[in-house]
This record gives structure tokens, C-alpha cells and sequence, in this order.
């Protein structure tokens, strides 16, 4: 593998972009609209809970199903219409399709014999690649005799030999089990860096998706929910789905008390109250787009809380411990608040004994955020 | 064009040649019972229904329709009385010999069924080997049985039948959940209630599926009744005879009929299937019990000893087709054993100047079985690729063509050869018959349309087990159509496809029922010229066409039809 070229210099040439795809089974809208650049060199973690359309866009690119709308470019290269084999895009299936009646080095030099490349040439390349990810020497081995580990690499080393244009990653970790899962990710993400190669990635594991994305797109009922950095994803959810489907989170119901003045950012300076705060409390927080006297939901993430002493005059929340889940440096606690609704809170201390009254108060570094009342939004939202 | 729609019309080819092959003869045929004159143009002669009005006031023809129909129910008890035991024995219980054994008990299947028949007639027949051996022990002066009527076509028929009932067991057993046993155990079940609630519900698709194929086999079977029925016709014999009598109307009238029963037999059955069975087949999951270790060391004798008096029982027919092939004509008369044995039979086939006469016949089958097995190789599978086209464009004719390949499966080989003679004896081709009948065509078409079963049900089968991601890796790592093909697809389902092909060359290669039909004498194949031999009392010469047959047939099936598939 070489290392690529400077990302600056070829970085028009060979971006993929996606226009507005859409795809419809029946009378089933699988992707409505779903627009996205991914810059070369980038990772684009394709992230949705399922059903979601994430493996048809993927699927789209790879050109095993046709859009029933919208263009797909490399560069300025539209490809929409060529057959999977021209498009010079590299897979990853999610159980691999290696061919079963082939070796380990006949699987790697598939791709390379389809482009014709001259013998020697084939052979020193299935070589590097399966150098590359650990299996050299491996190639007269029969895709049976090895671990579904090293079937994983061979993916892998199948995929890139040709040197591709793109790699499309069907969710290539979910055919191992977990403490091979993690390794193997970790040799991915680094391969992925070292290539730089533009990859398009499909998993419905958040935690896959953050370590292995630069941006994450979230997908939801076939629409684009958010397009951004793990960190953006998970501190500045777009949506009431996005702040639902990243992380753990709570969401209460509250009333808007006080809207300041609008900042630079469009945000306001908020108080609110309502039948999930204690009697009397006020939180004060930052909102867009809030009209005082509205209902809203105020979501909560567990580590923006911390436990204090319910006694003390202005906790916001006061309420009984309920239970723990207790997973290894931390313990997240359920807490029934006064009002009935249960919450959660991440310590790294003590538990608690069950039924001791608490109070919960905000971090200082916590950022909660408003969103439109569920029951106005509707469920799905 | 789309790739849809290129699907579409890829689909539309290929139903229309199916359609052709396979369903159109029957739907002249059918025109033809009703409108005599016509042969199945429309328009010509119409109204008048005399053939099959004879056909409805002839007690003959029920009563031959009748006798197909206990016939082949028959048979399926039998088959199974036979088969099953068989299967649990050599699925559950290990004993010396019984890999060797269990293979040899599949053999009849693979033999050609005339040899089979004449392989009997040599051994229970009124001069057999073993009517002799009996009859000199028990001092009667005629022979002790006689191998006829409905009797003898029941022990051939049970004799080559069980062999479904005997696999579909064993295979469904080794199917079978064993933690399914354990968990009736565990309840408290006594064995015979194991058996009655859980194995034997447990098998029911297989054995269902068993007793489909036995029928189907039983009602078109021709060579049995044929050899042995004597006066006791059934309705594949009475459509030839009236062939041969010239009641060209009534053979077709009877042709009609016979499909109809076999159709009808097949969706009733396929219908009690699918409201008694259909939640079934796909539960068995997990790993077969473990086969019982008989340790009683009298009990272990015993059954290795049964064991090989049923293998030898079973061999015994070929053994003495292979003795029969070394008597000379008219050296064995009344001794038990033959007094002379000698190459002379032999020697005949291979006799300069004789030899290329003698040998046509083997020459025949081997180039129109093989024609016919590549062909329907080749239409097999492109069927196949059709009929597992779930994509759009492709759906529509998915399940048309999957039909279509199955047909000659349930129709009896006489019915489709009568079809076939039927719509190819006329020269219209705007209406899609060409005159074969007669011409060398005829014969590989007609093995070509009977063979199609095997191939494409094979083909169909492997593709639809095939990772469907193994074709769209190969395009995403760029390689065309014909590449994925060569590299990927083929190598992927050739062991099935190989054992398809087998099956195929097997029943041309063997054929006898349709080749009665439609054979020129340029065009005879060995089954026929065995037939012709027979009559003329040159029971040696017939015998060594049919080790010739045997023997050929038994290297293809180990040549073709044991290809292991890498996992």
C-alpha cells in the first residue's frame, strides 16, 4: 500500500457525492433525498438503527440496486448508471463472500485477474495485500480452513488489493464475536488511516461508527437526521431521534419560565420549570427557538448529573434511588424523582442504598438541550 | 433498455421455449382428444368427439385406468413398508459393513429400469435361474410361480421404489434434532411414543415427498407391465397398444387421461403437503442423534448377515444378467445351471462387418443421451437462473419457469412421448410444430424435454443455496458477466449441476418408454434393440446390451454424480 497523495491536490477529483438518492420498494419509501459528500480520504460512518435505508444507500453506491432518483459522482465522474464492476469501487460484505472453492491468494487476486493485471504483478500484490493485513503467507490456504477473524482480513485484503476508488464497509465487524470485534476495529480504523482511502461505512453500532467514522451520517425512516462529527452527534443532537438513538439519555417534561435575549449563536438564556422539577426549582440552560409559557421536553444525558443533597434549597431535582447497573469504572443509577419520572445518573462512587433519598443537580460542564414536547412532536420524532 | 425490462424479456424467451418443449404437446394433445380430426389445429374438423366417447363407454379403458391407479397406490405401501425400515436401520444403527451396504441399497435406482426387468425375467421368469432352483427342490415338474400380472409388476415395482423411501428417510434422519429425542426422554416418553410423536411427525415432509415420487414413477411406468403384464394392462401399456393398433384418437384420448391422474395425484398430494406439512420441514435444526453401536456380538452377526443376503438379494438380478451374457444361443435348456459359458455373445457384437451394425444401438444412445444431457444442462440452467430471479423485471416469469421445469417430472414418459409424436408428425411452423417425428431429432428432443427435471430442478436448487453476495463480490471487485459466471457461479452450484446431468444421461441413456414411441430403426438405442433380441429368443445378445447399458451407465453415475461441493 502506498501512502496516498497529498488529500489538497486531487481532493475535487475523487470525492464521492451523493444527490438527492431516492428509492422506493413498492409502496415502501426506503430513502427520500439523501444528499452527502464524502471528501477523499474521509471515513463516513453510515449509522441508523435498521430499516433505517442504510444498507440500500450503500448497496446503491456499490451499484447492486438502482436509485430511482438522484446522481452519484466520483469526482466528476457520474456513476450512477455503470454496472458494479466498472464503478472501481471496493466491498466489504457483512459474511464476507469470499468464494468458497477458491484459496485465500485466488480470493485476493480476484479482482486483480478481473483487471487483467500480468501474472507476476497479480502475485506481488496479493502478496502486500495479505502482508497488510497480517496474513502473509497465508495464500494456499482454503477459505475454510481459517478464522472467522482472518476471513474478516481476507475481506479486507481482497477488497483494497485492486486498489479501488472507495471502499464500502457492509458491516464488516458483526460476523465476530465481541473481544475479537474490538481488536479487529482497532486494525481497521488503523489500515483505514494509513490508506486514506474514501470509505463508506455501514453499521448500526454507535460505538463502530465513532471509532471508526471521521463524520457519521444518521439515517432515519430513509432521511439524512444528522450529518456531523461523533462529537457533534453526541453533544449536540440535531433532533429529539438523534439525542434518543446516540448514547443514553432521559428526556422530562418542563414548562419555559423566562427567555432572555438572543445571543450571537441564536441561542437564549432559559429558565424552566415544571412537574419533573422539585417544588419551586427553576433550571436555567441555553434554547433556540422556545416562546416562554411553551411546553417542552428537557433532555438529560446521565454524566450532566450528579447526585447532592436533596435538603439543600434550589436542587433542581430531588427524588428516591431505584437501582443500579453497575459496569466496571461506572455506575449508572436510576432514580424515581418526586413527580414519578425515572431518570438517570452516571457516578463513579458510591451506590447508594435502594430507596435512599437523593438530590441531582446539574455539572457545571453539562449542556442540556430543549426539544419540542413529544406529545406535540409525536412519537416518532 | 433497463435491466428490468432486459430481465423481462430474457424471462419471456425463456417461458416460451419451455412452453414449447414441455407444456405445448400436451396442450395439442389435449385439443386433439377433444377434436379428433383436428391433430390439434384449430378450426379443422371441430365437434366431432368420437374418440372420446368410445374412450367413456369402454369398460377396458376404466378398467386399465383403475388398475394404474391401485397399481401405483400400491406401490407407494410397498416402497415404503420396504424403504423405511431400511432407512431408520442404516441411519440409527452401527454395524459391520454398513457403509458399503448402505450404498449398494440405493443401486436399483440408478439401473436402467428395462434391464431391471429383464434381469428379473432371467431370475423369477418361467425358465429363470431361481424358478429352476426351486422348482428342482421341490421336484414339480412346471415352474412354481409364474412372474406375471399384477403380482409380478408390484415385486419389480417395490423392488425399484423402496430406493426412495430408503434415502428420503435416511437423509431426513440425519437431519434429525437429536436434542428433539432427548427433550422426549426427558418428558417421560417412552420409545414407541418417541417414535409415534416425535420421529415419525418429524419425517412426515420426507416421507410425504417419497410417496409423491414413488406414485409418480409407478403411474408411468412402462417396462414392468410391459414385460409382465400380460393381459393385465395398465394405462401406460394400453396407450401403445393402441398405437400400435392404429387408434391413433384413442392413444391420445388415453394419453389425456393418464396426465390428468398424474397432475390430479400430484396437486392433491402436493395440496395435503402444503395443510398437514407446511410448518414442518424447516424446524429440524441442530445435530443428529448418535448412531446406536449394536454390541450384542449375536445381534451385530445377525444383522451383518441379513445385511448381505439383502445385498445379495438385491444384486442377484445383474449378477445373473452378467451370466446370462456368457450362454450361448440355445446351449441352456433344461439344467439348473447353464452347462456351456463362452465369449461367443460377445463375440458376436464385436464380430468385422457385423460389428458396426451390432454396435449402432450403443452408438445411438451414447450420442443422442449425450445431445440430450448437454441440452438440457444448458436450458436447465438458464431456466434456473430465471426461475431464482427475484429482481425486478425478473420476478414475473420466476415462478411460470420454475413450473414449467418441473412438468415432465409429473407427466408418465408414454403420455409425453404420445404428446410429443402428436404435435412433431405435422409441419406448421407459424404454429410452432415442426414434422421430427421420424427424423433423428426426435428422439434427443424427447429425452431432452424428459431430462429437464433433473438438471433444472439441480440447478435450481444449488443457485437458490448460493450466497447471493458471492456474485455482487465478484462485480465490485470488477469482473463482468462472464467472468462471475465462469469463475464464481459455476464452479459454485457444477456438483449439483454434474449430478443433474448424471440423472439425466442415466434416464436417456437407459430410456426405453419413450424411445418405443418415437425410435426410427436408424435411430434405435440399446433398450429397444435389447427388446428385439428378446423376441427373437437371443436372450444372450440381449443380455449383453443390457450389461453394455449396465455397466456405462453405471460409470457415468460415478463418474458425474458423486462430485463433493467445497465449503
Amino acid at each position: 500500500m502506498t501512502t496516498p497523495p497529498d488529500p489538497a491536490a486531487t481532493a475535487a477529483a475523487t470525492d464521492l457525492v451523493l444527490h438527492d438518492i431516492g428509492k422506493q420498494f413498492g409502496e415502501k419509501r426506503v430513502l427520500d433525498g439523501i444528499s452527502l459528500t464524502v471528501p477523499r480520504g474521509e471515513v463516513l460512518a453510515l449509522l441508523g438503527p435498521s430499516g433505517s435505508g442504510k444498507t440500500t444507500l450503500l448497496r446503491i453506491v456499490a451499484g447492486f440496486e438502482t436509485a430511482d432518483r438522484g446522481t452519484l459522482r466520483v469526482g466528476e465522474q457520474r456513476v450512477e448508471r455503470l454496472p458494479p464492476a466498472r464503478r472501481d469501487f471496493g466491498m466489504v460484505f457483512q459474511h464476507y463472500a469470499l468464494f468458497p472453492h477458491l484459496s485465500v491468494g485466488e480470493n485476493v487476486a480476484f479482482g486483480l485477474e478481473a483487471r487483467k493485471l500480468p501474472r507476476a504483478q497479480v502475485q506481488e500484490r496479493v502478496a502486500a495485500a495479505l502482508a497488510s493485513v497480517d496474513l502473509a503467507g497465508f495464500e494456499r490456504r482454503r477459505i475454510s480452513e481459517i478464522s472467522g477473524g482472518q476471513q474478516q482480513r481476507v475481506a479486507l485484503a481482497r477488497a483494497l488489493a485492486p486498489e479501488p476508488r472507495v471502499l464500502l464497509l457492509d458491516e464488516p465487524l458483526s460476523n465476530l464475536d465481541p473481544t475479537l470485534r474490538e481488536r479487529t476495529r482497532r486494525e481497521l480504523a488503523a489500515t483505514l488511516r494509513r490508506i486514506g482511502i474514501t470509505t463508506l461505512l455501514v453499521t448500526h453500532e454507535q460505538e463502530e461508527a465513532f471509532d471508526l467514522g471521521d463524520r457519521v451520517a444518521l439515517l432515519h425512516g430513509g432521511r439524512l437526521a444528522q450529518l456531523g462529527t461523533p462529537h457533534e452527534l453526541y453533544r449536540a443532537p440535531a433532533t429529539r431521534f438523534v439525542a434518543g438513538f446516540i448514547g443514553r439519555g432521559s428526556f422530562l417534561p418542563v414548562t419555559i419560565q423566562e427567555v432572555g435575549p438572543q445571543a450571537e449563536n441564536g441561542f437564549s438564556p432559559t429558565a424552566v420549570s415544571g412537574p419533573a422539577l422539585a417544588p419551586g426549582a427553576t433550571l436555567s440552560l441555553a434554547s433556540r427557538g422556545f416562546g416562554k409559557g411553551k411546553e417542552a421536553d428537557l433532555w438529560l444525558r446521565p454524566e450532566m448529573l450528579e447526585i447532592c443533597d436533596g435538603a439543600a434549597p434550589g436542587t433542581p431535582f430531588t427524588g428516591a434511588f431505584l437501582s443500579a447497573r453497575f459496569s466496571g469504572p461506572v455506575s449508572y443509577l436510576t432514580v424515581r424523582l418526586d413527580s414519578g419520572v425515572e431518570i438517570e445518573v452516571m457516578v463513579t462512587g458510591e451506590i447508594p442504598a435502594p430507596g435512599v433519598e437523593v438530590g441531582l443537580r446539574l455539572r457545571a460542564d453539562a449542556c442540556p438541550k430543549l426539544f419540542a414536547s413529544a406529545l406535540v412532536e409525536g412519537p416518532s420524532a | 433498455m433497463s435491466a428490468a425490462a432486459r430481465r423481462w424479456w430474457i424471462g419471456a424467451g425463456v417461458f416460451l421455449l419451455l412452453v414449447w418443449l414441455v407444456g405445448y404437446p400436451l396442450v395439442v394433445t389435449t385439443f386433439a382428444a377433444f377434436v379428433p380430426e383436428a391433430g390439434g389445429v384449430p378450426g379443422a374438423g371441430a365437434g366431432a368427439s368420437a374418440p372420446f366417447t368410445e374412450f367413456v363407454n369402454r369398460p377396458d379403458e376404466w378398467t386399465a385406468l383403475f388398475r394404474s391407479l391401485w397399481i401405483s397406490l400400491a406401490s407407494v405401501g410397498l416402497a415404503g413398508l420396504v424403504g423405511v425400515p431400511l432407512g431408520f436401520l442404516f441411519a440409527r444403527a452401527e454395524f459391520p459393513g454398513r457403509r458399503v451396504l448402505g450404498e449398494l441399497l440405493a443401486l436399483p435406482v440408478a439401473l436402467p429400469p428395462l434391464v431391471g426387468v429383464i434381469a428379473f425375467l432371467y431370475l423369477y421368469g418361467e425358465s429363470g435361474m431361481a424358478t429352476r432352483l426351486v422348482g428342482s427342490l421341490v421336484q414339480s415338474s412346471g415352474a412354481p410361480w409364474r412372474l406375471t400380472g399384477p403380482g409380478a409388476i408390484l415385486l419389480v415395482h417395490t423392488y425399484s421404489m423402496y430406493v426412495y423411501f430408503y434415502l428420503f428417510t435416511r437423509a431426513a434422519l440425519a437431519r434429525f434434532d437429536g436434542a428433539q429425542l432427548e427433550a422426549a426422554a426427558s418428558l417421560g416418553a417412552s420409545r414407541w411414543r418417541t417414535l409415534t410423536r416425535v420421529v415419525l411427525p418429524g419425517l412426515a415432509p420426507a416421507l410425504a415427498a417419497a410417496a409423491i415420487l414413488t406414485f409418480l414413477t409407478a403411474l408411468g411406468s412402462f417396462s414392468a407391465p410391459y414385460i409382465f403384464g400380460g393381459s393385465f394392462r395398465v394405462m401406460t401399456t394400453q396407450i401403445l397398444a393402441s398405437r400400435q393398433n392404429g387408434d391413433v384418437d384413442i392413444a391420445e384420448v388415453e394419453t389425456f387421461f393418464l396426465i390428468a391422474v398424474a397432475i390430479g395425484g400430484l396437486l392433491i398430494a402436493r395440496g395435503l403437503q402444503r395443510r398437514h406439512l407446511g410448518r414442518r420441514a424447516a424446524t429440524q435444526r441442530g445435530t443428529p442423534p448418535e448412531r446406536r453401536q449394536v454390541r450384542s456380538p449375536a445381534a451385530r452377526l445377525a444383522l451383518a448377515l441379513a445385511g448381505w443376503s439383502l445385498a445379495l438379494l438385491l444384486l442377484l438380478p445383474h449378477l445373473t444378467l452378467i451370466l446370462i451374457s456368457f450362454v450361448p444361443r440355445a446351449s441352456w435348456t433344461t439344467e439348473l445351471f447353464p452347462p456351456v459359458l463362452s465369449l461367443a455373445n460377445y463375440r458376436a457384437l464385436g464380430a468385422t462387418g457385423a460389428a458396426a451394425e451390432a454396435l449402432r444401438p450403443v452408438a445411438n444412445s451414447l450420442w443422442m443421451a449425450l445431445v440430450a444431457t448437454a441440452g438440457a444442462l444448458v436450458l436447465g440452467f438458464v431456466a434456473a437462473r430465471r426461475a431464482v430471479d427475484r429482481r425486478p423485471g425478473g420476478v414475473f416469469w420466476a415462478r411460470a419457469i420454475g413450473l414449467l421445469v418441473a412438468i415432465p417430472w409429473a407427466v408418465p414418459a408414454t403420455a409425453f412421448a404420445v404428446a410429443l409424436a402428436t404435435t412433431m408428425s405435422v409441419n406448421s411452423p407459424a404454429s410452432g410444430r415442426f414434422l421430427l417425428v421420424g427424423t433423428a431429432a426426435i428422439l434427443p428432443l424427447a429425452y431432452l424435454a424428459r431430462a429437464l427435471p433433473a438438471t433444472g430442478q439441480a440447478a435450481i436448487a444449488a443457485l437458490e443455496q448460493m450466497d447471493p453476495q458471492l456474485e455482487e463480490a465478484s462485480a465490485s471487485l470488477g469482473a463482468g458477466k462472464l467472468r462471475t459466471l465462469a469463475r464464481v457461479t459455476l464452479p459454485r452450484v457444477r456438483p449439483a449441476l454434474a449430478a443433474g446431468a448424471s440423472l439425466a444421461f442415466l434416464a436417456a441413456f437407459g430410456d426405453f418408454v419413450v424411445s418405443i414411441v418415437l425410435y426410427t430403426y436408424e435411430t434405435r438405442p440399446i433398450s429397444i434393440e435389447i427388446l428385439s433380441n428378446l423376441r427373437l429368443q437371443e436372450t444372450g445378445v440381449a443380455a449383453v446390451y443390457g450389461v453394455l447399458l449396465t455397466a456405462l451407465s453405471a460409470a457415468a453415475f460415478l463418474l458425474w454424480g458423486r462430485e463433493k461441493e467445497v465449503r
